[in-house]
Formats: structure tokens, sequence, C-alpha cells
């Protein structure tokens, strides 16, 4: 058997491990064969789980090998004859534990210096910890309760130089599922929302139409029943079933094992319920929270004409395949690109035209999220992850000045093991365990404050209208990540005091005493201090900057009308409403509404401006050409649908022209209302009213100009808007803005009992401020703001903890020269300002290394801040004032007591 | 080291387990523990440092030794220690199981009602 391939970087660690830690009589006798054995297995895990397997591996050798080394240590502790005849003590491994003994007795004879250490780390270990969790569920994690998830990916259509990618048409899928070599198996998914009852109420989630290779392809097992499966979609039309996630089965059904077989209503048809999904399975985005999965041939009875089966210009649907084993994602792609040209010029394929031009295909790992956003997701959570290892930084530099401040107190007795014949790396190794111990405990506690704090994370709610479940509790791979860091730390930051402890000239500070010898101050702790100030006043910056980015955003003049307005998410069409029967109740309803006192106006539209939901369609327009495309080609614009009240309600003012009129229905000639941006753009001669222009080759007449508003984001630069009438295009999802002058309680409860009282079966809908609804563009800030300002505080706590500590401990080292001074005639006046000054001085350097620094560093927040300058001064003063103000309060306290010298004891003393 | 074998009882669980798994032939490391996962189904999963430990522990006691015969070449990988089961290992062993027949057909043990395995 050849299994000689050189060692891994597992197989070394693992190997150096045991030579550190188990005793010499246990790692002699055994230590090769462990060796061998952790290979064996990781050999095989890497075969069952590909890279993930490492981590399985060491989740379980790690405690393995610790208990092993304790234990084994006891036992030759309690019978001590070791078979090979070397002496224990001169073991490294024995040396270290004795050492960390050492330590441990150090701790336990200083319990407030040991406290406070440990909990300086674990606040830093704890933020890193907990926004790496965060980080972890949202973007490194894969696929919760799939099988092998790292060789599924995501499959787009793109074109040249788009970055963003277009979802598919079930034919495309059916085309790439049908011609693909590089994958093993492709399944296509669609977002349904749905309405679910099993009883008379129905309550509103989220469904996923799917492909029959989906469940396969992920490879999810059923926790009841069975999932669906099959190769031809379209025979599982008449099937009738439905998947429920194992959350919405706890839910609703109460975890009834008797639920299989039983009848759930969806969007208003009787499906029955054939399997519960495993727990942690909650689809291709485990952040949205899937209720229910229904075959694809359900979709257009469940979803209408959104889900297509049979229109290739349609695409509703995002694609999901297994790489074969062996096949890279870049050559999957390659190869799916081919598929995707193939597949546009094929015979038979009538694609939009817009549409057609995407001739390549993407590929990207899953990610949790949808591929476009995971990298900007990930952008931010990294600005995030680096805030938060600012504060360990901190937390770690104030630990290093600590240690190094018990380093000096020390001397004497590191002076005497030098003269008792300890070597300097002796003593360093013993500094260093200390501090590994220290930063190993912290980073233990770290881990605890971020169970807790990604706990309390989840408790937030955000302003978004999509159910979330994401689960951000640290898992393994967080624990072993944090824990890593805290020793990496513990080494970096423990090294120095180390070193400079060590350096001891024995001689003189033998013969001399405790106290005299204090002033010579190491330059090494001074910039340790003007370090933590510095970091502290980049975090707290930050925080400024996002706190006057929040204040500049909630002032903001979107454009429209954002007070006074009640909005509520209203879906007929999940509830299986036919057109006719939902523009009635959506007509009954508003009449009713508008009865209510103090409503002013009523109004619908499919997408509210500034809640992260934007949607655009083709048009052609006389005389332009989109960019690289020909004569006659179509525009993409973005749109709404509006009714007529809605430029009203949201005071949207009028330029020219009309808004839209009842007689703008379905048998009316297709109009449309347009921006100002959109007038001067395409229209340059000013000739945009009453002008036409085409969707596909339906005319539409324009007949209104109104002024901009915001539509994406705050900040965003004013675009072409197009306004078409809901009455000329039906969608059964629509929000309903009311805009009252009394409370919104009010509108609320008419809202809600009118509804019930139109269709007690229709779920009763979210309903919210536009206020509210519009502050999801305000969340990263929000975040940020939130983050920054929380780490700050700490950073800044910390760094006054440290001042404070520095400067009592200084002039504690110092109390004869003071009580000199004193005696000699210098004023107590005198003392305070002499070490005010020295203070001052640090936080001075502290002060200004840390606006230099932050100067460089918030230029990255620019895209955050609504044009807020990353210099903004008014931030930065303000943050230098209160950075200033703390300092001084930590200084002062030290100063004040120096002052207090008692000259004749303080030279008693001695 | 022990020669009355009845001084070494009862066994920990893991210890007969392990030889048990030794009875029916020699194995080294990764083998046993793989066997030992297998016959409990999974119930016992020993990492190495832990093995290594019972297996110190047995070896002590006599109860088990390192191998001298080879396995065919080809299977043969020569770093590798294969341990098996000594006559006395084999006598512990033995009175082990027979303590555990007697302690399994007594009254109480059968008045006990019987857990239906979970699917």
């Amino acid at each position: 058997m050849t299994r000689r391939r050189p060692p891994s970087w597992s197989e070394r660690v693992y190997a150096v491990l045991i030579q550190l830690l188990c005793p010499p009589s246990f790692r002699d006798r055994f230590g090769q064969e462990m060796g061998d054995f952790f290979r064996d297995r990781l050999h095989d895990e890497r075969a069952r789980r590909g890279r993930t397997g490492d981590l399985v591996i060491w989740a379980r050798a790690l405690p393995d090998l610790v208990s092993t080394a304790l234990r084994e240590h006891a036992a030759a502790f309690v019978n001590p004859l070791p078979t090979p005849p070397s002496p224990p003590s001169d073991s490294m491994s024995s040396r270290l534990f004795s050492d960390a003994r050492f330590a441990l007795r150090g701790f336990r004879k200083h319990p407030v210096f040991f406290g406070v250490a440990v909990l300086v780390v674990a606040l830093g270990t704890g933020a890193v910890s907990t926004i790496f969790s965060v980080a972890n569920a949202v973007v490194l994690r894969p696929l919760p309760g799939a099988r092998d998830a790292s060789a599924l990916v995501e499959v787009g259509r793109t074109r040249t130089g788009e970055q963003g990618s277009l979802s598919a048409s079930y034919p495309y899928y059916e085309y790439v599922a049908r011609h693909s070599t590089s994958l093993d198996g492709l399944a296509a998914w669609g977002m349904v929302p749905v309405t679910l009852s099993t009883g008379n109420h129905g309550v509103q989630g989220l469904g996923n139409a799917v492909s029959g290779s989906y469940f396969s392809v992920l490879g999810v097992q059923p926790f009841l029943g069975t999932l669906f499966a099959g190769s031809d979609d379209r025979a599982l039309a008449g099937e009738g079933v439905v998947v429920i996630s194992h959350a919405y089965w706890q839910r609703e059904l109460a975890g009834d094992s008797t639920a299989i077989g039983r009848p759930l209503s969806v969007n208003g048809r009787a499906l029955t319920i054939v399997g519960v999904a495993p727990p942690r399975f909650v689809g291709v985005y485990p952040a949205l929270r899937t209720d229910v999965w229904i075959p694809v041939a359900m979709g257009p009875e469940l979803r209408g004409e959104a889900a297509d089966l049979t229109n290739a210009g349609i695409s509703w649907m995002q694609l999901v395949g297994r790489l074969k084993r062996g096949t890279s994602a870049s050559a999957a792609q390659r190869e799916l690109s081919a598929v995707s040209a193939q597949y546009v010029s094929a015979a038979g394929v009538a694609e939009p035209k817009g549409m057609s031009e995407y001739t390549a295909a993407r590929v990207d790992r899953v990610a949790g999220l949808p591929a476009e956003v995971a990298g900007a997701v990930a952008g931010f959570l990294g600005v995030l992850l680096a805030i938060a290892a600012l504060v360990l930084l901190i937390a770690s530099v104030n630990v290093a000045s600590m240690l190094l401040a018990r380093a000096v107190v020390r001397r004497r007795e590191i002076a005497m093991r030098i003269a008792l014949g300890a070597t300097r790396l002796r003593l360093v190794r013993q500094l260093l365990v200390e501090s590994l111990l220290l930063f190993g405990l912290g980073g233990a506690a770290g881990t605890l404050l971020a169970v807790w704090g990604t706990r309390l994370l989840q408790r937030v709610e955000l302003p978004i209208d999509v159910p979330l479940s994401l689960d951000v509790s640290p898992d393994v791979r967080v624990l072993v990540v944090t824990l890593l860091i805290a020793l990496a730390t513990g080494v970096l930051f423990g090294l120095a005091p180390a070193l400079q402890g060590s350096r001891t000239d024995v001689q003189s500070t033998l013969r001399s005493d405790s106290a005299g010898s204090g002033r010579r101050r190491s330059r090494l702790r001074d910039g340790l201090i003007v370090g933590q100030i510095a970091l502290s006043l980049l975090l707290l910056s930050s925080a400024g900057l996002f706190i006057r980015a929040l204040g500049r955003g909630r002032t903001a003049d979107p454009g429209f009308q954002v007070d006074g307005v009640v909005t509520a998410a209203l879906d007929v069409g999940s509830a299986g409403y036919p057109e006719a029967r939902g523009r009635a109740l959506y007509r009954d309803l508003a009449e009713r509404l508008g009865r209510v006192p103090g409503v002013q106006s009523v109004a619908y539209a499919r997408v509210l401006p500034l809640s992260m939901n934007i949607s655009g369609r083709h048009f052609s327009v006389p005389g332009q050409v989109p960019p690289g495309g020909h004569e006659g080609d179509a525009i993409s614009v973005n749109t709404d649908e509006v009714d007529g009240g809605y430029f009203r309600a949201l005071r949207i003012p009028l330029v020219s022209g009309r808004v839209f009129l009842t007689s703008d229905d379905e048998q009316a000639p297709r109009v449309a209302v347009i921006n100002e941006t959109f007038a001067r753009r395409y229209f340059p001669a000013g000739d945009a009213l009453g002008a036409t222009i085409r969707e596909d080759s339906t005319p539409i007449t324009i007949v209104g100009i109104v002024r901009d508003s915001k539509f994406a984001k705050l900040d965003e630069e004013a675009a072409p808007f197009l306004y078409q009438p809901a009455a000329q295009i039906w969608s059964g999802a629509t929000n309903l803005l009311v805009h009252t002058l009394g409370t919104p309680e009010a509108v609320t409860a008419a809202l809600l009992r009118e509804v019930s009282s139109l269709d007690p079966s229709l779920p009763s809908p979210r309903v919210t401020t536009l206020r509210q609804s519009t502050a999801v563009v305000l969340l990263p800030q929000r975040i940020a703001a939130a983050v920054t300002g929380a780490l700050g505080l700490t950073g800044l706590l910390l760094a006054a903890v440290g001042l404070y500590g520095i400067l009592s401990f200084s002039t504690a080292q110092r109390t004869r020269e003071m009580g000199v001074r004193l005696a000699l005639g210098a004023s107590r006046t005198g003392i305070v300002q002499l070490v005010l000054g020295e203070g001052l001085r640090l936080v001075v350097v502290g002060i200004t290394v840390g606006l230099v620094l932050a100067g460089m560093a918030t230029r990255a927040l620019r895209p955050f801040l609504f044009g807020i300058s990353p210099l903004d001064p008014l931030a930065f003063a303000s943050v230098g004032a209160v950075l200033l103000g703390v300092s001084l309060l930590a200084i002062w306290l030290p100063a004040r007591r120096a002052s207090g010298v008692d000259p004749m004891r303080s030279m008693r003393a001695e | 080291m022990p020669t009355d074998p009845r001084t070494l009882l009862p066994l920990k669980p893991v210890d007969l387990v392990l030889l048990l798994a030794l009875v029916e032939g020699e194995q080294h490391g990764y083998a046993l523990a793989g066997e030992i996962a297998e016959r409990t189904e999974g119930v016992v999963r020993l990492e190495p440092g832990n093995l290594y430990r019972v297996i110190r522990r047995l070896v002590d006691d006599g109860l088990v030794d390192v191998s001298q015969k080879r396995p065919v070449a080809e299977l043969d990988d020569e770093r590798r220690r294969y341990y098996r089961i000594t006559a006395f290992g084999g006598r512990v062993a033995a009175l082990e199981v027979q303590r555990l027949r007697a302690l399994v057909s007594s009254p109480a043990a059968r008045a006990l009602p019987a857990i239906p395995a979970r699917a």
C-alpha cells in the first residue's frame, strides 16, 4: 500500500500538538500511531465531505487531545513510572504544564488584575466573534440541510459587460438541464407569494415552485413523508401535492406527525401535504423563510402568468446545480455559456429582444444569498468585521500594557530567578504561557459573549416585508476561529511584554529597592497607550460619520410625502382571486377607507418607493438608441403601476399634462406618466407630452409629466422613471397607500376591519407607515452606526481604563519621587500639573495619530454616507472632544492622588 | 501486573468492547476504532487520544499486547503496530461476559419492559 504522501498541514499541526501536550511516557509509545490514526481519518473524511472534513476532524480531535493530555499527565503524576527513563521535568510539555500551573497560581494571587484582563480580552474577541458569526451565517456557511453543499452552484444568465444576472425562464431551464454536461443535475425554483390556511383564516407566507429535480439535486432528505421528485415536471401538475417546512409544521400544525396526507389550502387551492422538509433546510436562500414547496407545474395555477412554463419571455426562476465531481465552477461556466448561446440561437425559442442578448452563463458557488447581493453584503460585513477587529486590537494593546506593567512590578522576582539560574528563554516562555492562558480564557469568555450577542441580534426586527429566518448563532467554525484569533493575539501581544520583562539588569534591580527605580517609563508602554487612543478615535469617528449620515438620510427629501401615509401590502392574487373579483375588492376597499374620518386620499401602487424593490420594463422611444444597441431597440426603464390617486397621496407634483383617470382602464388606449428626467433625457426637444412610445408593439401615449422622486436609493442620481395605470396592468399583489390627517392607528384598525369584512378568509395584511417601510434604505447606516457606536464606546472605555491604569501605576511607582519633590518645596498644584502634563502628552499624540488614521480610513465609508464628507468636521470635532474629555478624567484621578502624597511617609517607607 | 483476572472485574464498557473487537483477529488502531464504532452502532466513537489511552491501560494490565506476526505483505504497512488479545485478556473478557450474562438473566432484569428499537 503506498500511502507516502507528504504530510498535510493538519497532520503536521497534530503531530506538533502531540509533542507539545502529551507527557513523554505516552507520546513515545503512541504518538506515532496517533498521528497515523489522524492521517487515516483525515483521508477518509476528506473523501466523504471534502474540505469541511478537516473541520469536523479538528472539532473532534482537539478536545480529545486536550483531555488525553490532561488525563495522561494526571496518570503520570499519580503513577510516575515512565517507561523510557527520560525524566518528565525535561520535556517541553511538562515544562509548559508547570509554567501554566505557575501562571494560574499568579492569577489567583491577583484576581483583580486577572479578571480585568480576561474581561478586556473577552470584550474584544466577543466583538469579533459576534460579527464573524453573522458573516458566517450569511455568506460563509454552505447551504444547511443539503448534502455536500460545496458542490452546489447557482446558474444565471448574463451578457458581456454586465455584473448582474438574469433569472431563468422555464424553457431556458429545460434546455440547459437537457444539454449541459458539466452538471450532475440542475434544478429550478421560483418564489411564489402564498396564502396558506389549514382552517378558515389565511396566513401570508413564501412558497417555492420547484422542479422535480430540486430535492434530489440539493440532496435533501424528508423529515417526514416524501419529497416529490420526478424528471417530468408537467406530470406533477395534477398531483396537487405540497411539501411544508419543518418550521411551518411546528408553528401551524403543532408538529403533528399525522399531518402527512392532510389538506393545506395554498392560494385558495386545496393541496395534499406529502412531506415535511428537514429542520435545517429552508431553501436555497436560507435567510428567506420558505414555508412550502410546490411542484413547478402548479406555478401557473397559483401565480398566474408570472409563473408561465411555456413563455420563454418570463424569467422567474433561479437555477441551482450540482457540479460533477472534478469539475470546477469556471469550467462549468464556460460550458454553460456555450449551452446558453446555443439556446438563444436554437429554433423555436421566442425570447424578447432584450433577453436574447443574455448569451452567457454565470456560475457561482451557492452562497446563501443571490450572487449579485452576496458581494455587497460580504463587503459590508467585511467593514463591520474590520471594526470589530479594531476593538480586539485595542483590547489586546490594553492587556499588553497591563502585562507590561506587571512585568515591571515583578522585576525583582524575575531578577531573582535569573540570579538562580533561569535562562532568558525559560522566562520568556513562562511569561508567554501566562498571556496565552489569559487570552485563551478571554477567548472562551468572548465566545460566550458572542452566543449572547447573536441571540440579541436575532431579536432585532428589520423593517423589511420578507419573512426572515436566519440562524446566526455561532457554530464550530466560529468557535475555532475565535479561539485561534485569541491565541494568536495572545502570542503577538504577549511577546513584547515578555521580552521586555525578561530583560532585566539583575545586579541593579536586586541591589536597588522596589520604589526607587520607577522613573524609567517604558517607551513601549507609552506607545501602547497612544495606539489605543488613536484606534478608539478611529472607531468613534466612523460611528460619528454614520450617525451624521443617518441624520442626513432621515431629513433628505425623497421627492414624495413620507409622513402621514399608512401602507398595507395586499395580495388577493395569492388568495386565489381572478382579476375581475380582485379589482372589485380593491375598489370597494378604497371606497370604504375613503370614508374613514381624517383620510385625505387612498391610492394603490404595485411597488412602494424606497422599499428596496424595483422593477423595469423595456420600451422603444422614437429616436432613442440604448447604449450599444440599434435603432428601434428597447430601452430599459424602471416602472411602477399606480392609480390616479397615487400622485396626490404622495404629493408628487404634476409638472404638465394630467395624471391617470378612471377612464384609463383596460379598454382604453395605453397611457403613461413619466418623470422629468425621462422627459429631459429622451425628449430633449420638450415634446414628450402626447408622444407615443412602444412596449413590444403596443403603443403607449405619454399623458403627463411629474416631478422626479427617489425610487431605489436616497442618494441615487435622478433616473428616467415611468408610471403606468394599475387599471391597465393587473397585478394581484399591490400596496395600499392611505394619506391621513388622523393617527396611523385609526387607519390601521379601519383597514384590518374592512379587509376582513370584505372577505374573512383573506390573511390580515401587514400594515405599516411609509416612514417605516422606507426606513429600509437606511438600514446599512443604522446597523453601521449602532455597531461602530457600540464598539467605539467599548474601545473608548478600554482606552480610558488603560490610560488610568498606566498613569496610576506609574505615579504609584514614583511615590517616593513625589515625596521628595514635595519635601523640597514643590507645590501640590505643581505635582498635579506634572502628572497631567505627562498624561496629556500621550493623549494629544494619540488623538493626532488617530485623526491621521481616521482621515485615511474613513474614505472607505464614502458610499454609505449620503454625501457627508468622510472628513466631516462636525463628526471629527465632537469625537475628538469626547475623547479628550474622557481621557482628562482618566488622567485627573491619578494626578490628584499623586498630589496627595505625604512626603514624610513616602520617604520613610523605604 | 495482576495475575488473578477477577481483580480486574468489572471491566469498563469500552475495555470490553475493545477486547471483543480483538477476539476475532488482530487489528491496528484505526481499523480497531472503526470496528468498535460499527459494532456499537456509532455509540462508542474513539478518537485517537482516547483509543490509545485505553490501549495503554489494557497493555499495562496485560490484557492486550503488540502482535509479532505481520499480515500478508500487500496489506501491510510496516509502520503500523497490530494489537492482539492475550490469553489472560481472553480469560478476563470471558469472565466479564459471564458476569454480564448472569446479570442480564437475573429476575429483576427480566422484569424490565421491552423497549422497541427506534426505526
